[in-house]
């Protein structure tokens, strides 16, 4: 006995005693939001491996200085695609989920490794959404870091997004292609099934489910994306975060007690003591004081904040440019500068300037926001402050710069 | 007999494709030659990710528990087959039975919004995330925000069910 042949022998479990059959469960449903699921994923996967090029750079990658706005626009678009994916995603699996009862569970191992493969799909793509917005409120209780395991299963889900691309694609443009027949039409939608009490007592037409979900995915989007968008900040209901709300107007990541290093940088005696150095390939070593620093040229920019969970803000920033420093140094013009933070042992307690974003008139040393000197939660007494980059990477507390 | 969205015995079925067909992947043609490298390329993809995840590739990021991100993804499926889409059944099929025609396409969709909603709050509403020593993360008051959003969702509703039986009573008085 072969394999397709035996498993057809395996006998159908007793019926659950429920239809499965709906208007709104047509291949050409599952098609249409396959093909809205399958754009959604595109964007996240694409901003989200920008992302991770950005913060784990290869020695291949150089990421750009302009637009200033750049990490804010992709790191906004896949927060709130992602957002907006879920009443997609949820959707999607009510419109297919007859096809988990089918019988027999595989027709061939071609069959079977599809099945697998949309296994992978669907846990990954409901792990991915869930961890996702979890994380945008800080709630993390997979147990697991969230940036490696967030990249890993994108990597399986998207895999298996294009597995499942290659098996059903062509049904997809079948259905889409179709024009309804006659005969073929939702009963549904009939004009006096609406007007009337319908003796088929559907839930919903299929043009009122896509409608409903439509507008469920808008509504998600439009009362979380004022986290990032100025325009709909108002409407920002469900963010968990607001622009506006934080130490000096703007929102904080990780305080300096929660960084350990409150000690080295509130009070005015430790301010006093600190001490910025430029090292690594110089002409000459520095070592700085605040003054020294405030004596310095100081430049006032405007620069967003940009947060790899989404919400991103605009301040005026004022301090000194690093490339001021590198040349006092003696530094190389193709230097790149890996900047240190008093918060030594930390997962971001570190971060690189490419040769690009060293040299870039707009990355700086800041020591003031809005015109007031630097709250110890924003980075107090020195942070960096740079065009098209993560908010992880905006390193607080800076103590060193590397140059390499 | 009631089907798993909701409708009782009614008109039948039209014959368009169902995404339930048994028949589905009998009738499915070989898979052409972009397709199969599609696939491939697809797999390799899924084998990158579980060998990263299983710390074999030591590039990209850093390695995770591969044990506990496959009791992830198949607790998140199962969670979704076996709570949250009976569940969903179930309103379905309340809804069906129990609500008159006019209303129950706009409840229905008043349902769909807000369960979105309510999901995507949930991490923020739940405060496992709130640190009390910063005031930036999940600030606000969550369950009056949606509350507010779900009030907009549910009156949309209502002006659209008073639409839908006032207006063509109006319509047929003119």
């Amino acid at each position: 006995m072969n394999l397709p042949t035996a498993l057809r022998s395996i006998p159908r479990p007793a019926a659950t005693g429920l239809r499965t059959e709906s208007p709104l469960r047509t291949d050409r449903m599952a098609a249409g939001l396959g093909i809205a699921l399958g754009v959604t994923f595109t964007i996240c996967f694409v901003t989200g491996i920008i992302s991770h090029l950005i913060q784990d750079p290869p020695s291949w990658f150089l990421w750009p200085t302009r637009p200033v706005n750049g990490y804010r626009i992709t790191q906004g678009l896949h927060v709130a695609t992602g957002m907006a994916t879920i009443p997609l995603l949820l959707a999607k699996l009510w419109v297919v989920l007859p096809k988990l009862f089918r019988w027999p569970p595989a027709r061939g191992v071609s069959d079977a490794a599809s099945r697998v493969s949309d296994g992978i799909l669907v846990g990954g793509g409901l792990f991915l959404v869930f961890s996702g917005t979890a994380n945008l409120a800080r709630w993390r209780p997979w147990g697991f870091g969230f940036t490696s395991g967030h990249f890993w299963s994108a990597l399986l889900a998207y895999g298996a997004l294009l597995v499942h691309v290659a098996y059903r694609g062509a049904t997809t443009r079948r259905e889409l292609r179709r024009a309804p027949a006659p005969g073929t039409t939702d009963p549904t939608e009939a004009p006096e099934v609406v007007a009337s009490p319908s003796p088929a007592r559907h839930a919903l037409t299929r043009r009122g489910f896509i409608t409903a979900v439509g507008l469920a995915s808008a509504a998600v989007t439009v009362t979380t994306v004022g986290q990032t968008l100025p325009l709909l900040r108002r409407l920002n209901l469900l963010g968990p975060r607001r622009p506006e709300v934080g130490v000096q107007g703007l929102p904080v990541n990780q305080t300096a007690d929660g960084a350990g290093v409150l000690d080295q940088v509130e009070s005015d005696a430790a301010v006093a003591d600190y001490r910025l150095t430029v090292t690594g390939r110089v002409e000459t070593e520095l070592e700085l004081t605040l003054d020294d620093l405030r004596a310095m040229p100081q430049v006032t920019e405007e620069l967003p904040i940009a947060c790899v969970e989404g919400w991103s803000a605009s301040a005026r920033w004022s301090g000194v440019q690093v490339r001021e420093l590198l040349a006092r140094a003696g530094a190389p013009d193709d230097s790149e500068v890996l900047v240190v933070s008093l918060e030594e042992t930390a997962l971001y307690s570190t971060s690189m300037l490419n040769r690009l974003q060293a040299a870039d008139e707009l990355t700086l040393l800041a020591l003031d926001i809005d015109g007031e000197p630097l709250h110890v939660d924003h980075g107090r007494p020195v942070r960096l402050i740079g065009a098209n980059r993560p908010g992880v990477q905006q390193t607080k507390w800076v103590t060193r710069l590397e140059v390499r | 007999m009631t089907d798993v969205t909701g409708h009782a015995d009614g008109p039948a079925s039209p014959p368009a494709a169902h995404a339930d067909a048994d028949a589905d992947a009998d009738a499915r043609p070989p898979l052409s030659w972009p397709a199969r490298v599609l696939a491939l390329a697809g797999w390799g993809v899924v084998v990158l990710g579980a060998l990263g995840a299983s710390d074999r590739i030591e590039h990209f990021a850093g390695p995770v528990p591969w044990r506990r991100v496959a009791m992830w993804f198949i607790g998140a499926a199962l969670t979704h087959d076996l709570v949250i889409a009976p569940l969903v059944t179930l309103v379905a099929i309340a809804v069906g039975r129990l609500l008159p025609g006019l209303v129950r396409g706009p409840v229905a969709g008043g349902l769909i919004a807000s369960g979105c909603l309510v999901a995507v709050s949930y991490p923020r509403l739940s405060g496992f995330g709130a640190l009390p020593t910063n005031s930036s993360i999940n600030p606000g008051n969550a369950a009056r925000d949606l509350l507010v959003v779900l009030g907009v969702v549910w009156l949309t509703v209502a002006v659209t069910v008073l639409v839908r039986t006032v207006g063509p009573r109006i319509a047929s008085r003119s």
